[in-house]
């Protein structure tokens, strides 16, 4: 199919004022030019070909200029000669016919003694025109017709030295279109004017409509004033389309200029899609058509035109179908009555597609998708890393909380015969108060009195019981992180009540120094317990081979640089010079029956608290260990 | 529960713990068992109050602050007049029961405990408390015996004791035999023995107090 590219329809268009402004000038000055070397210097015969072109209307209605672009590059292209083009236009539909002898009378003026080597009507006023007065203005001067709707020359004898080509404006084709387009369509509303061209292009359309057999009831929007089409079009039903036509003069009598076609008013203003057969219309309203390419036409033109002009015999050179109509379906329009794509057949072009990314800045669209995906990957790769970075950080509390739990369970063992203690101490008192209680009821000698105070032992022994097994429930208890708001001097005081029992059952005294400004932090109760708790009984462990006084563990508490400091000293041995580089790595251990996890836990639960732990020596001897913690809220 | 039948032997029951209701508590079973309960919240308390003679025996608790249980133990361990000890413990470990035992710990008994097993446990300790009072009475009497010899009485009964014959006593005295046979008599009937194999018992026990007897090189 011989393509029309989008844009070289719709370049001229868009240059059309540059482009008719320097025809404009070219024309005045050639003209004017041959005129004064006509009179001063008549050009040799054969220097040039100089060819008529008549034309109706205007120069720069887009037919117009489509088409003769074409043709010309057609002919010039290549060409031996150099060509002069004398460009006439006609003006059928304002000004009929009465003034052609006097016209005639001027052109004979105007041609008298200049050669001319062809003459090119451009569509069917300028054919009849010119089949008219050949004789006359140019006599035996090949004509090229082109432009001339197919079947308006039916019945036509075609005359010596005549050749030329026919355009179709595909009815049949269109109205398929719109039947693709609207599935739902049961009619379709024909827009025509009420010009002698109108009719004649409705005539034509209303024969090929007999011919197509299409099972859409037709309508007719003809021979009204332009408000009333567009008044009525305005209020079509839903499943139907509209095929315009031309309206060169309205029902009213109104005028208008082919190149100002009512086609995108009615298509701004109609409820329903509108279809329009002939070719310069589309892109200017309609979503879409079936017509003769305007510049294949042209250029086949063009090419007869050449054929003649190089000698060839006129009459021997047949008569050109029409080049075979195009589909083209408006990209924009489509999506303005929300038609799906897929709806479009698939030999129609999809024309005026918002500019061709893919096409036209394929570089700049890869290296801009480039940048953004490679953000969008960053961005996703940040996203998946931080989101692992966040499983992975609540994994490691769980597993720290785990190993804190592992690790308090332990200090619990080793505890256990404090615990024991703590718990069968009250559990003795109970046993004992009602045993005795018993043998004093046996021997008669159990008065009331007596009895009020031992029930009154039992009870306080058996909260008392039960206040131990709270508490250690608390500290044994599978907790998850868990932080709260916490006064340290609270949860140290807490820890000491633990070890408490131990400490008096190795001699070590227990000495807590509180803090009296010491700030809330964010911690676990559990494990900043656990923590006092194991820092305790690693000094109680240093100090156990000690003599009495030495054996003594100070806790202290004191608010400290935006935070607590927990300082856990003693007067042991303390910690060789050579282990004080590996204390707080898990597995090392300087006890027979340890397994080293202790320091390493507490440094875990203490970097999870933000917070830090560290070692230095005590004076004269022994150990601190000390933990910071920083306050809530910093 | 079975009935507690009052205490064959009563006897004074030093109980020694920290822990207030628990003293209360035993003070209330050792009374209704016929027992004279006397208190300490501490081991200290203990060894600043005179102990009284009599069947006796200390209830001390394994774990208090300051001095332990074992502590008062060990200390008591090295008097001759110490009244057998029972623990009581909330929790005994087998490094503190091995150690208590050694050290010559009655019982070990944890808490809580029954009455029964307790006034059981205080029962044996006031039998042994009674025979050590009366073995010491003995010793004691011995050993008044023993002062009463002369010197030379006690070489020549250190002789007698290895086996010497009265030859080999004068030989190695520088005395004559009839002096040796005088003395020989005289140590016979001041302790109380009428043969010689009587007499090396008595020496036997007196060695086994402690009480360093006259020795004579051959």
């Amino acid at each position: 199919m011989p393509a029309v590219s989008c844009s070289s329809r719709r370049a001229p268009r868009a240059g059309s004022w540059l482009f008719a402004v320097a025809a404009f000038v070219a024309c005045a000055c050639g003209l004017a030019r041959a005129q004064v070397e006509n009179r001063a210097n008549p050009l040799p015969r054969g220097d040039a070909w100089n060819i008529v072109l008549i034309r109706n209307w205007d120069a720069l209605y887009v037919i117009n200029t489509v088409r003769e672009t074409a043709m010309r590059a057609a002919i010039e292209t290549g060409a031996p000669r150099r060509v002069e083009w004398y460009p006439e236009q006609l003006d059928p539909l304002r000004f009929g016919t009465e003034y052609e002898a006097s016209y005639v009378t001027l052109l004979k003026a105007k041609y008298g003694g200049t050669h001319m080597d062809l003459v090119v009507a451009s569509g069917l006023e300028p054919l009849e025109f010119a089949l008219r007065h050949r004789d006359e203005l140019w006599p035996g001067v090949p004509i090229v017709y082109n432009g001339v709707i197919e079947g308006s020359l039916d019945g036509w004898k075609r005359t010596p030295r005549t050749t030329g080509v026919s355009m179709v404006f595909d009815v049949p084709g269109t109205l398929a279109l719109g039947r693709a387009l609207v599935p739902d369509a049961r009619e379709f509303y024909v827009v025509a004017g009420a010009s002698y061209f109108d009719r004649l292009l409705l005539d034509l359309v209303n024969r090929q409509i007999d011919r197509s057999g299409l099972a859409l009831q037709q309508r007719s929007l003809v021979g009204l004033s332009r408000a009333e089409v567009n008044e009525r079009v305005a209020q079509l039903p839903r499943d139907s389309f509209v095929l315009y036509l031309t309206q060169l003069r309205d029902g009213a009598g109104q005028l208008t200029g082919p190149g100002a076609s009512g086609v995108t008013e009615v298509s701004r203003r109609s409820s329903v899609p509108v279809l329009s057969p002939v070719y310069s219309q589309f892109g200017r309203g309609p979503v879409g058509g079936s017509s003769s390419p305007v510049a294949e036409h042209g250029r086949i033109a063009g090419e007869l035109a050449r054929r003649v002009l190089e000698g060839a015999n006129v009459d021997a050179i047949p008569l050109a179908a029409a080049p075979p109509p195009v589909c083209e379906v408006d990209w924009d329009r489509l999506r303005r009555w929300r038609i799906p794509e897929a709806n479009v057949p698939a030999h129609c072009r999809l024309v005026n597609r918002p500019p061709d990314l893919v096409g036209n800045y394929i570089w700049f669209v890869m290296l801009l998708s480039a940048i953004v995906l490679l953000q969008g990957a960053l961005l996703w790769a940040l996203a998946v890393q931080s989101r692992r970075r966040r499983q992975a950080e609540a994994e490691l509390r769980a597993r720290s909380s785990e190993m804190a739990q592992v690790a308090r369970l332990s200090t619990m063992g080793e505890l256990t015969a404090s615990i024991a203690h703590e718990i069968n101490q009250p559990m003795g008192a109970i046993l004992s108060n009602a045993e005795a209680a018993q043998m004093m009821l046996e021997q008669g000698s159990l008065t009331p009195d007596k009895l009020r105070e031992i029930l009154e032992d039992i009870r306080s022994e058996d909260l008392r019981a039960s206040e131990v097994i709270k508490r250690l429930r608390k500290l044994l208890a599978r907790s998850e992180w868990n932080l709260v708001a916490l006064d340290p001097n609270t949860e140290v005081a807490e820890a000491l009540r633990h070890v408490a029992f131990d400490a008096a059952r190795r001699g070590v005294r227990l000495v807590p120094v509180f803090g009296l400004a010491v700030p809330t932090v964010l911690a676990d109760s559990v494990q900043m317990q656990q923590v006092v708790i194991n820092l305790v009984m690693n000094a109680m462990d240093a100090v156990a081979g000690e003599p009495g006084p030495a054996r003594e563990v100070r806790v202290e508490t004191r608010g400290s640089a935006g935070g607590v400091d927990i300082a856990v000293s003693d007067q042991g041995p303390g910690v060789a010079a050579e282990n004080e580089a590996k204390l707080f790595q898990s597995t090392f251990t300087t006890k027979k029956d340890g397994m080293g996890f202790g320091l390493s836990i507490i440094k875990t639960i203490v970097e999870m608290h933000r917070g830090r732990v560290t070692h230095e020596r005590n004076t004269p001897r022994g150990a601190i260990f000390r933990v910071w913690l920083p306050a809530i809220g910093t | 529960m079975t009935p507690n039948p009052p205490a064959r032997i009563p006897g004074i029951v030093h109980v020694v713990d920290d822990d207030d209701a628990f003293r209360t508590a035993i003070s209330r079973v050792l009374t209704a068992a016929g027992h004279r309960p006397k208190l300490y919240a501490s081991a200290q308390d203990y060894l600043a109050t005179p102990d009284p003679e009599g069947p006796a025996c200390l209830l001390l608790d394994l774990r208090m602050p300051g001095v332990t249980g074992l502590d008062l133990q060990s200390a008591l361990a090295k008097r001759d007049d110490a009244h057998p000890v029972i623990f009581l413990s909330g929790h005994g470990d087998i490094p503190s029961t091995v150690r208590a035992m050694r050290d010559g710990a009655l019982d070990f008994l944890t808490k809580p405990v029954p009455t029964a097993t307790l006034l059981e446990a205080i029962h044996r300790a006031l039998e042994s408390d009674m025979d050590r009072t009366q073995r010491r009475g003995e010793l004691a009497e011995l050993k008044r015996r023993y002062a009463s010899l002369t010197p030379r009485e006690r070489q020549v009964m250190a002789g007698v004791v290895a086996g010497r014959l009265n030859k080999q006593i004068c030989y190695a005295l520088h005395a004559a035999e009839r002096t040796v046979k005088t003395h020989r008599a005289r140590v016979m009937e001041k302790m109380r023995v009428r043969s010689v194999a009587e007499l090396v018992r008595l020496a036997e026990e007196l060695a086994t107090a402690g009480v360093a007897l006259e020795q004579v090189t051959y």
